[in-house]
């Protein structure tokens, strides 16, 4: 069963401000046990959302929760197992070649890693010219003049344009991995945690930066990060993803101010707050069991779960991602 | 025209090489032996293969007409030395060429393909590398007339196996990395991601490969030469050389043991510097 | 007075690199008392492993090396100048250590109840007191730990091998490990940086109540100032291999008093509301081998004026007991008042220098 996109908004406002847009997407793994039989693995299952025009849409959650396998899927760098994924209306498996490249230039990802993310035997104005030229985007003296501008509007000077990656710091690179993705002009950036390998002085000169380019370009983002407090920073609208599927969505105030889920309310007091101890941070009213069993049936959830109203109930059915109000979605028939 | 960047890596790389002080030993050894290679015809005192008179001038020891002495037909061992390192050194950096080119072409296809295509090249690695090399030689070059050309080109299509193994395994990590996905998100052709993005980090262990490799097929030549599968008298390369003295080397061990001494320290000079390299180019140092 | 645990005087290690020699920690002092919990923090590059590693005398030398002058006491006894074997009783032994990995830090082919038993089993051989000995005890004692630090089923788990474990489940094995010989301190390095962050709270509690337990002292060293908060009794701020400040915990977040640490507590995104924009730090971390002269912080400062060409003490200041701060400021606190403080960097047109600062 496929649930209602997640994406309040766009309802009410046609599909006009939609630009990415998931639905059903499910990407399974099949892998084999030692005697030869197979096991099958849903790294994201049933994930369904919405990307604005404009808008920051952040997906959370922890280490493999299959935030990242979305982003994939998004990108289409892989093929998922079930479910569709659409850019402005048009299904991205059934694009043509030069639909294909299209979407390329519309839909971007910004890296983890600063290191492994640029090519460290070419220089940064190689890359980025090699991008404008492979899309016929800027030739001649145009071409350095744009390499120059794109530099300049990630904060970077164009003497860089010279110099090769490994001579830059982690936040400069950062910044190139950026200028490369804004390079075709895109409209959405996928960036898949893209500050959190970065120190937090550094973490938030790049997030600044995002914020800045999102104004001036009018760009949308899907927003990938574990990290809950730079998430309060960026997004508009949130969806908490565990084990594969996402269990709460909303827009960003709703969800930090009052999360439904009790793995949202469990992750939001998990997080150790930068503040004098003397003032007393919310209850930490959820907390969890260690390490839950694995379970066949119902919510994928429960071992951990720690709702007081948990029961038997919640370990024989699935719960469906239900709209509780406008735009505010949960996965849990005890909330 | 060389970029600021691209002239300061390679200072880097030099000044970690210098340091190596066998490398640099190793590189000025092949400097030589390349320079004397080309200017044999300048500095070789007489005619390699011309046999004067036979009964005077066979068998004489080193001496300041001969450096080297000479051998039974008389000719100059010191001059057929020279010419030797022609053939010798043309035939190994040909064929290490020919083996690099084929080697990092089937590895780049098979790790960067993967699927059926990898299987199928890779098993045909195993099987090409389950013969005993020399053997494979031996039997490729009886089917033929032997020539250097032939030499070779078959010493270049055994010697690839080694390399494609490596670059194979360098391509399987390096397509897996950020920067590739960044390239296939941008729409980049997969041609030109791998010619650009993929092949360019992997070069660095083929390098090193390639250096060491010119020492073995030195080696490799030598051994077919002496066997009389090799270049054919009377053209003079070391190899046969040292196959022509063998019957007389108690007696004249000079004829053999120049040529021997020179495929030893080629083999060395090539070894030294190949190690030096994979020094300072080594990528953990690079960052 | 009772004297501290540990005494660190003036802890200089550098290290050979191909660009120079790097003052990696460059005179540090402090103390950690019995039973306290000590956070040491800073950015990644600024010296706070080093110092970890030098104090249980850890590391490669060369290319590292501790500089004559350097005093580590472990209650009044020198450890820079102890006998390896006596350093083999104090690691394990007196002071213990957790790693931020937990996957590498443990043996791969040996399961995890026997590297808890051979750890046990390590130190009693090493120590005179009465008790059990033997390998039977030793697994029993070991199944109790294991029990101890929350591991379900620890006879069953006993025969597990850290790859059949989660990574927390794995951090609670290092720390079954760590505490198993009752050491006085535990030096904790980056502990929960690779666990989500429900797990981390899980493992910070976890140690909090252990330590309350067997009365261990604890040197946290990590990056994350929410962690440092909830754990800690007093904080040192390490910037460019110098501690810039220390304070007690309360005060440190209530009002700190280096430009350093305030900016980073600026630049932290707050979890309760979005804030219009990120206070930031310009510029970039400098490295080990060009430190800035005069005061280090003073190229990414916003309060600088001629006077920090000069190096600031670690000067104590009146504002809350036990807190000091390498910075003239605190002769002058008029100026911050006066200063711009971090503002949320302009949108526009801000250049950053590329390379080394």
């Amino acid at each position: 069963m496929i649930d209602e996109p997640v994406g309040g908004r766009a309802a009410s406002e046609g599909n006009g401000g939609v630009l990415l847009e998931a639905e059903g997407l499910a990407r399974h793994y099949a892998s084999r046990g030692p005697w030869g039989a197979e096991r099958i693995t849903a790294a994201v299952e049933d994930v369904s959302l919405r990307i604005l025009r404009g808008e920051t849409l952040a997906l959370v959650g922890e280490s493999g929760c299959g935030k990242s396998t979305t982003a994939r899927l998004l990108m289409g760098l892989e093929p998922p197992t079930s479910g569709t994924v659409r850019y402005r209306g048009r299904d991205l498996g059934s694009m043509s070649r030069t639909e294909l490249l299209e979407f390329r230039r519309r839909v971007q990802l910004v890296f983890q890693d600063p290191f492994g993310s640029l090519n460290p035997r070419m220089t940064v104005g190689g890359m980025l010219g090699e991008v404008l030229s492979v899309h016929a985007l800027a030739a001649g003296e145009e071409r350095g003049r744009r390499i120059t501008e794109l530099l300049g509007l990630v904060g970077l000077g164009p003497e860089a344009a010279e110099r090769y990656p490994h001579e830059f710091s982690g936040g400069q690179r950062q910044r190139i991995g950026i200028a490369r993705a804004l390079a075709v002009e895109p409209d959405v950036i996928v960036a898949d945690e893209p500050v959190s390998a970065l120190d937090v002085s550094i973490q938030a000169q790049v997030l600044n930066l995002l914020a800045d380019l999102q104004e001036r370009l009018g760009l949308s983002y899907l927003f990938i990060a574990h990290d809950l407090a730079v998430v309060r920073q960026v997004a508009d609208r949130v969806a908490v993803m565990y084990a594969g599927r996402i269990v709460e969505a909303s827009d960003a105030d709703t969800l930090y101010h009052q999360p439904l889920h009790p793995y949202t309310r469990s992750l939001l007091a998990a997080v150790p707050r930068p503040r004098p101890p003397s003032e007393k941070p919310r209850a930490t009213e959820l907390r969890e069991g260690a390490d839950p069993p694995k379970r066949a049936t119902g919510c994928a959830y429960f071992g951990r779960c720690r709702h007081p109203a948990r029961d038997e109930e919640c370990s024989l059915a699935l719960p469906l991602l239900e709209e509780r109000s406008p735009g505010r979605w949960v996965r849990c028939i005890k909330t | 025209m060389l970029s600021r960047a691209r002239r300061e890596r390679g200072r880097e790389t030099w000044r970690r090489f210098s340091r190596h002080r066998q490398a640099i030993l190793g590189l000025a050894l092949i400097v030589l032996l390349t320079g004397t290679a080309l200017l044999a015809p300048a500095l070789a005192p007489y005619d390699p293969d011309a046999q004067t008179d036979i009964v005077a001038t066979r068998y004489q020891a080193p001496s300041v007409s001969h450096p080297m002495g000479t051998d039974r037909f008389g000719r100059d061992i010191f001059s057929r030395v020279l010419y030797g390192a022609r053939i010798s050194l043309s035939i190994g950096f040909l064929a290490i060429l020919i083996a690099i080119t084929l080697g990092t072409a089937i590895g780049a296809i098979a790790g960067f393909f993967g699927g059926r295509l990898d299987t199928v090249l890779m098993r045909g690695v195993d099987l090409v590398l389950s013969f005993p090399r020399l053997v494979l030689l031996v039997v490729l070059v009886a089917l033929f007339e032997p020539s250097i050309a032939l030499v070779t080109l078959v010493l270049g299509l055994t010697g690839w196996m080694g390399v494609s193994r490596i670059v194979r395994g360098q391509v399987l990590t390096v397509r897996e990395m950020e920067f590739v996905t960044a390239a296939r998100v941008l729409g980049f052709g997969r041609t030109r991601i791998l010619a650009r993005h993929v092949l360019p980090n992997v070069l660095t262990p083929v390098i090193v490969a390639a250096t060491l490799g010119i020492g073995n097929t030195i080696l490799a030549e030598a051994a077919l030469s002496f066997l009389g599968l090799g270049v054919q008298p009377p053209t003079a390369s070391w190899g046969n050389m040292v196959a022509s003295g063998r019957d007389a080397m108690l007696d004249a061990w000079w004829i053999t043991t120049f040529p021997g001494l020179a495929i030893v320290f080629t083999v060395m000079a090539f070894n030294l510097v190949g190690d030096g390299l994979r020094d300072a180019l080594d990528p953990r140092r690079v960052s | 007075m009772t004297s501290p645990l540990l005494q660190v005087r003036d802890l200089r290690t550098y290290f050979a690199t191909d660009r120079g020699e790097a003052r990696a920690v460059d005179g540090i002092s402090f103390e950690v008392l019995e039973g306290e919990t000590v956070a040491l923090v800073g950015e990644s590059g600024c010296g706070k492993s080093v110092t970890a590693l030098s104090i249980l005398r850890l590391l490669p030398e060369p290319p590292g090396r501790l500089l004559a002058g350097s005093s580590v006491q472990l209650r009044g006894e020198e450890l820079t100048s102890a006998a390896e074997s006596r350093l083999r009783e104090v690691r394990g032994g007196e002071i213990s250590m957790i790693f931020q990995e937990p996957m590498t830090s443990l043996n791969p082919v040996f399961t995890i109840g026997q590297q808890v038993s051979e750890a046990i089993r390590e130190h009693e051989a090493m120590s005179t007191g009465p008790g059990e000995r033997g390998p039977a005890a030793a697994k029993r004692v070991a199944i109790e730990w294991l029990d101890r630090v929350g591991i379900p089923d620890p006879e069953h788990r006993y025969g597990y091998y850290p790859h059949q474990l989660s990574g927390g489940m794995r951090q609670r094995v290092m720390i079954a490990m760590a505490l198993s010989t009752r050491p006085s301190l535990l030096i904790a390095d980056e502990p929960t940086t690779a666990l989500d962050v429900t797990v981390q709270s899980q493992i910070l509690e976890l140690l909090a109540s252990l330590q309350t337990e067997l009365g261990t002292a604890v040197l946290l060293i990590t990056h994350d100032l929410g962690v440092v908060a909830q754990v800690a009794d007093r904080v040192l701020v390490m910037y460019a291999g110098q501690i810039v400040e220390e304070a007690s915990v309360e005060a440190l977040f209530r009002a700190p008093e280096h430009p350093y640490t305030e900016g980073l507590l600026q630049a932290v995104p707050d979890l309760e509301e979005r804030r219009e924009r990120l206070a930031e730090i310009p510029g970039n971390v400098p490295r080990a081998t060009a430190w800035p002269t005069g005061c280090r912080f003073k190229p990414r400062c916003p309060y600088a004026w001629s006077r920090c060409r000069d190096v600031p003490d670690l000067l104590r200041s009146g504002r809350a007991e036990q807190s000091a701060a390498r910075c003239w400021l605190v002769d002058e606190p008029e100026r911050r008042r006066s200063g711009s403080g971090f503002g949320p960097g302009s949108p526009d047109g801000r250049r950053e220098e590329v390379g080394e600062s």
